[in-house]
């Protein structure tokens, strides 16, 4: 029984595979060229028009929220059954134990303070990004009438409406889209992580922290090598601005990218094809989460190092 | 022939990213490189070669990200 299902499966498969190269190239002529612009589109609700990646965010953080209420519900309840962790609290206590060990493994007893920052950043990247992948996400939404550029033919099936190949003056506006393709919320994270290491900084080395940027006390007294010091405080300055830009285009960039490939990918070859790219943007999506906790934990270890102190 | 304004815009837009990407492939690949020996030399040591090699590529890809970035302005921006 499980071999028919198999071989069934193999067959349907490769049949997907072989009409959609048919159709693929030729289907040109049915298939809708994606419209991609990189602001967030916005619809209208009632006198405001919301963003597509603020609905993308809330989602994301239900989503989060609600799988960790649910993974704890047994242990906040106080039950005895949380002390044999079953289905989700095993997956919840599993993901929290694999980023707790790695931080501490990275970061030593300084880790305890930053865990809850760290591992917010990692699991909302996270979220954020595999919400994506999620049928329905940049694909249902409103018709609306374009105002410039080029737009598609519509066509109504039953009660929706469909854009159809072809010249036409509409254009979809999707419901949902992932929060990272968004510039403002890479942005905004990257300005917590930055923020959050000159808060760090200052806890563990006092005031003194900034001497790090602007090293007058060198300039005085250190002669030569002080006016040194001084010009590599400005260099690390700037590098501070630096971080901001790099953080948040790094996750942009890469969400943002892994978008229009999907888009792409469906409208050239509809089947199949856009599974291996699916697989390709779960990897992303991880690494991008994994990267971006790693980056803040790296460049707080080296603000709460202290200057000149050797571990 | 007219070159027009699109025309330029996509070039440099494929320009862009495809000479950005040059430097940080052989960056992603030379970190690779020296991950997989570290690893092969120290079986042991994966863990911490892993997370350094990690950091190490999210560095390098952060500048082939640059020209993504140039590329996507170029197309949808400017």
């Amino acid at each position: 029984m499980k071999r028919v299902v198999t071989v069934l499966a193999v067959i349907i498969l490769i049949g997907l595979c072989a009409f959609s190269c048919i159709i693929g190239p030729v289907g040109q002529n049915w298939v809708v060229r994606p419209h991609i612009q990189m602001a967030a589109e916005t619809f209208p609700v009632g006198p405001v028009r919301v963003p597509n990646t603020l609905v993308g965010l809330l989602l994301a953080d239900l989503v989060l929220i609600g799988l960790f209420l649910a993974g704890t519900r047994h242990i906040r309840a106080g039950r005895p059954e949380a002390m044999v962790p079953r289905g989700l609290q095993n997956l919840v206590e599993a993901v929290y134990e694999f980023l707790v060990n790695f931080l501490r493994s990275i970061l030593g007893e300084r880790a305890e303070k930053m865990l809850p920052l760290l591992i917010t950043f990692f699991l909302f990247i996270l979220v954020a990004n595999w919400i994506e992948l999620f049928p329905g996400f940049d694909t249902v939404g409103l018709i609306e009438r374009v105002h410039e550029g080029e737009g598609h033919a519509v066509r109504q099936v039953g009660l929706f409406l469909f854009l159809t190949h072809g010249p036409g003056e509409y254009r979809l506006v999707p419901f949902l889209r992932a929060a990272n393709t968004d510039l403002n919320v890479p942005l905004a994270l990257a300005l917590i992580s930055v923020f959050m290491t000159q808060v760090y900084g200052v806890q563990a080395l006092g005031w003194g922290y900034f001497s790090r940027f602007i090293n007058i006390k060198a300039l005085i007294s250190g002669g030569p090598m002080g006016v040194m010091d001084f010009l590599v405080g400005l260099l690390e300055t700037i590098s501070e601005f630096i971080k901001i830009v790099s953080f948040g285009f790094r996750l942009f960039g890469n969400i943002f990218a892994g978008m229009v490939l999907l888009l792409v990918i469906s409208s050239l070859v509809p089947f199949v094809a856009p599974v291996l790219f699916y697989i390709l943007e779960l990897f992303v999506g991880a690494v991008q989460a994994l990267v971006f906790m790693m980056l803040t934990a790296a460049f707080t270890a080296v603000a709460t190092a202290g200057h000149g102190e050797h571990h | 022939m007219e070159i027009s304004k699109d025309v330029i815009k996509l070039l440099a837009a494929g320009l862009a990213i495809g000479l950005g990407a040059i430097g940080p492939g052989i960056g992603i690949g030379l970190v690779g490189l020296g991950g997989a020996q570290a690893t092969g030399r120290n079986p042991d040591a994966s863990g911490i070669v892993l997370t350094n090699m990690i950091l190490a590529i999210a560095f390098a890809e952060a500048v082939a990200i640059y020209a993504l970035v140039v590329a996507l302005i170029l197309i949808f921006v400017a």
